[in-house]
């Protein structure tokens, strides 16, 4: 899987969004965004989940232009922003129905991404009543729950308890010596040091800095 | 693309809008029938009064009380003081339109996206929300069917495709004038239907480029102009009852109407999407 993004610039009305933004990212390895918030990091991430269409540039999937060849990535699992779920169903129900879309994966899956994160499969509680902690958890089950080859986490470890940052840490970890691609964005360096194999800096839409093979 | 997988979001699309509505649907069952009670109501009082001769209103009185609209309005009709604002035909407009509002918006916003990202189509996505949009305008004229059925059967009258036009003479509205024979059912439902189908899938056009109230203003205009200018260009038109040609053989031409509804609802559908396959899909602001 590689993903090779070419003089990428996004305006919105009169605003520059992301400026000639040049990437060339491949499979078992995480990539860290850092930068303040407006940056340009998550509209960045939608730009390579295929959610906006350049306003020049291109952003290829294993030589597929989005937008052109194909509309989404194959193969993703994606959170931007806040997590948004059936606000009556419970967990494992929201997982259910949205597993039911590709029909990629069955119940156990599901449980066992459920456990993976720290959320009980049972729990009988509806969406609405979970607390932010558990709605991020819920957020990450579902983008790496069909095990996709490429996933994008803004702010995984926001809201999360110092238990489940670290659960997730060993997620993200596992996922990439599985070979998948992961990307993902964090305002905090330290962390972003601990998890990312590169780090990609942005500021005003533009890559200022790019740190390899921490 | 699998059929089975298309099928599967097209269900899960009408399911979650449905129940995103729900509360909406009771609002809109209140309305019908606070509106048909008060049509018999009326019946009753005239029938009771010197009208004893009227008979019971059947179905279709029902709902022609709700779809009837008004005639031209024209100067004779303000100096004779005839005019009355067709504020129950446009009622049962902004139903609709109340149904349609924000769900597609909300959908892209929230869990849409998700559904949106694994179905890794846009069209689906697309042919889901207008499928959904029949399903709910359809949903309002099926309300309307089921709520007169039941006044009528409660009442006695007749379930035959007929309209009373002496119980509406009553009020003091003008009788049609030798109006066509083609099947009622053809400009009492059909038109409207079609009609309410192609203003809301412009609404959903309008509101997910835009905002939801943006799409209620823009069928707040389409109803009110075509209230007030008679012509086939203003869609609405083909929703009242009154300037059909069942009504008036000068009403509104029918197969030129189905034409151009029929084109408006192509072009809305394909270029809605068109313009969707390019659009960013952004978080709420």
């Amino acid at each position: 899987m590689k993903i090779k993004i070419t003089h990428l610039s996004k305006q919105i009305k009169k605003a520059v969004i992301l400026d000639d933004v040049n990437m060339e990212l491949e499979s078992g390895r995480i990539y860290g965004l850092k930068g303040k918030n407006g940056s340009g990091k998550t509209m960045l991430m939608r730009a390579i989940c295929g959610l906006i269409t350049p306003t020049n540039g291109t952003v290829e999937i294993d030589g597929k232009i989005l937008g052109k060849d194909i509309s989404f990535p194959e193969s993703i699992g994606v959170l931007i922003e806040n997590p948004s779920f059936i606000s009556n169903y419970t967990g494992m129900k929201n997982l259910q129905v949205l597993a039911s879309i590709q029909k990629r994966i069955g119940d156990e899956e599901i449980r066992n991404t459920l456990e993976l994160v720290g959320l009980d499969p049972d729990d009988k509680r509806t969406f609405k009543k979970y607390s932010l902690g558990m709605k991020q958890r819920l957020g990450i089950a579902e983008a790496i729950m069909e095990r996709p080859d490429i996933v994008i986490l803004d702010e995984p470890i926001n809201a999360l308890d110092e238990t489940g940052a670290a659960m997730i840490r060993e997620i993200l970890h596992n996922l990439r010596n599985e070979g998948k691609l992961i990307i993902l964005a964090c305002h905090d360096t330290e962390e972003l040091n601990f998890l990312a194999d590169e780090i990609y800096e942005i500021a005003e839409g533009k890559i200022i800095g790019h740190i390899e093979n921490l | 693309m699998r059929f089975g997988k298309v099928v599967h979001i097209i269900f899960y699309d009408m399911y979650r809008g449905i129940k995103h509505n729900k509360y909406r649907y009771m609002i809109c069952v209140f309305l019908i029938f606070s509106l048909m009670a008060t049509f018999y109501l009326d019946v009753s009082v005239l029938r009771r009064g010197t009208r004893g001769d009227l008979p019971i209103a059947g179905v279709f009185d029902y709902i022609f009380y709700l779809l009837e609209g008004i005639t031209e309005v024209t100067e004779k009709a303000y100096k004779e003081g005839k005019f009355v604002f067709p504020y129950i035909w446009i009622a049962v407009q902004f139903m609709c339109a109340f149904l349609v509002m924000s769900y597609p918006k909300n959908d892209l916003e929230g869990v849409g996206l998700n559904v949106l990202i694994l179905s890794k189509s846009k069209k689906i996505w697309w042919i889901s929300k207008c499928l959904w949009i029949f399903v709910s305008v359809f949903s309002i004229y099926l309300l309307i069917g089921i709520i007169a059925m039941l006044f009528t059967l409660l009442s006695g009258g007749t379930l035959e495709a007929v309209i009373h036009y002496e119980i509406f003479e009553a009020f003091s509205q003008t009788p049609p004038i030798n109006g066509s024979q083609m099947p009622i059912i053809l400009f009492v439902l059909i038109m409207p239907l079609l009609t309410s189908t192609v203003i809301s899938i412009l609404q959903m056009v309008v509101s997910v480029f835009s905002q939801p109230t943006l799409g209620m203003a823009a069928v707040f205009a389409i109803e009110i102009l075509s209230v007030y200018s008679m012509n086939i260009w203003c869609l609405s038109n083909a929703s009242m009852v009154r300037r059909s040609q069942l009504y008036l053989p000068s009403g509104m031409p029918l197969l030129p109407q189905i034409i151009y509804s029929v084109c408006v609802l192509a072009v809305s559908i394909i270029a809605g999407y068109m313009i969707f396959r390019r659009s960013d899909i952004l978080s709420k602001e």
